[in-house]
């Protein structure tokens, strides 16, 4: 640096050698942020959509279920009433026993039930 | 400047002040014993007065310069050539020459001794606060050069330090990858847990409604089999009773009637 000028140009260049690297720092430090934050927010948008998923499935699952235990309950009340579906005759028979008694009841006062 | 800074600064040169003084005294002195004065001398004009002041007023002619420029080529009155040639004559005159070079030296050596007066006060008084300026130019372009290395060392750090954050980049990413990942598998758990409740649930209430349905059974047999029972004994009774003991048996009837509902 012999003149003024030489050394003017010198500082000016350093200057500019600073500015670049300064720059070219905040560049790496804007895309390390950028990068984070894209992958932060795919990451996000997956586990949102899974857990959504998830409770779409929880929904129909319920369904699924509530609808086989409404079909068993009408099978079971059908089943129920063949079951306890008693004819005439059948029936008769206890009709019989029970009307002696309430007879009885009746004329010793007595209660049946 | 104020009394004291004045007293100050006297004080302070007070040597230099004195020491040029005696040297500019000296100086005068010599000039005067070497040269004397810067006119003719006495005893010149004792013996040239008349010539002299006769020169004095043909010098004072602008035509004289004129004259003594191109003597060959001026065209003037022979008076006034005749004038001209004293006056030029006047000047070679070895006495007047002698003179005239005593006033040149007396000049020159008065001329510089305050030019080495102005110099020695030129130096004693500038010569601190040129270097002084020097130095502070020196500082300032040092300074300069040192604020420029250490911004260079701090943007080297700086890009080094960027750059290092931006190799972790995949390292944190991940990181939070198997947070996230960890996150959703206990949020999976508890919702795989929701449904086994609910599985539960609706299997607790399908067989509570079983259990109804089959008291609903029993219920309607039960309710059947009175009905017919005592639609059977009524039957029976009215075709067995007289009027009095049936309106007993009514009321009996009535009595087992309320106690059964």
């Amino acid at each position: 640096m012999q003149t003024i000028k030489e050394r003017e140009d010198y500082f000016q260049r350093k200057e500019n050698e600073i500015e670049k690297k300064i720059q070219k720092a905040k560049e790496f430090r804007d895309e390390y942020k950028n990068s984070l934050e894209k992958a932060q927010k795919s990451l996000d948008s997956r586990i949102d959509n899974t857990i959504r998923n998830a409770y779409i499935q929880q929904r129909a699952l319920i369904e699924q279920e509530q609808k086989k235990a409404h079909e068993q309950l009408i099978l079971f009340r059908n089943e129920l009433e063949k079951q306890f579906c008693m004819n005439n005759t059948e029936i008769q028979t206890h009709v019989e026993t029970l009307t002696e008694k309430i007879i009885q009841c009746l004329i010793q006062q007595k209660r049946i039930f | 400047m104020s009394d004291t800074t004045k007293t100050n600064f006297l004080t302070r040169h007070k040597k230099f002040f004195v020491r040029v003084f005696i040297f500019y005294l000296i100086g005068i002195i010599g000039g005067i014993y070497f040269f004397h004065s810067p006119n003719l001398s006495k005893d010149y004009l004792q013996k040239y007065e008349k010539e002299h002041s006769i020169y004095k007023e043909i010098s004072r002619n602008a035509n004289y310069f004129k004259f003594l420029q191109r003597p060959h080529l001026y065209k003037g009155s022979p008076e006034e050539l005749e004038k001209f040639n004293f006056a030029l004559n006047y000047e070679k005159n070895p006495d007047y020459l002698r003179e005239k070079n005593r006033i040149f030296y007396y000049i020159l050596w008065f001329k510089t001794l305050d030019f080495f007066i102005i110099i020695f006060m030129v130096f004693h008084f500038g010569w601190q606060p040129l270097l002084n300026y020097i130095h502070t130019y020196q500082r300032n372009i040092l300074n300069k050069q040192n604020e420029i290395d250490n911004r260079i060392r701090q943007s080297n750090e700086e890009i080094v330090e960027a750059k290092n954050l931006y190799q972790t980049l995949p390292t944190v990413i991940k990181e939070r990858e198997y947070y996230k990942e960890s996150f959703l598998a206990q949020r999976l758990s508890e919702i795989e847990k929701q449904n086994q409740q609910a599985l539960a649930q609706i299997e607790f209430l399908l067989e509570t409604r079983k259990q109804e349905a089959i008291l609903h059974c029993i219920n309607e047999v039960k309710k059947q089999l009175i009905n017919e029972s005592i639609k059977k004994a009524e039957e029976e009774l009215s075709a067995s009773e007289t009027p009095e003991r049936l309106a007993q048996t009514v009321e009996k009837f009535n009595f087992l009637i309320t106690m059964i509902s």
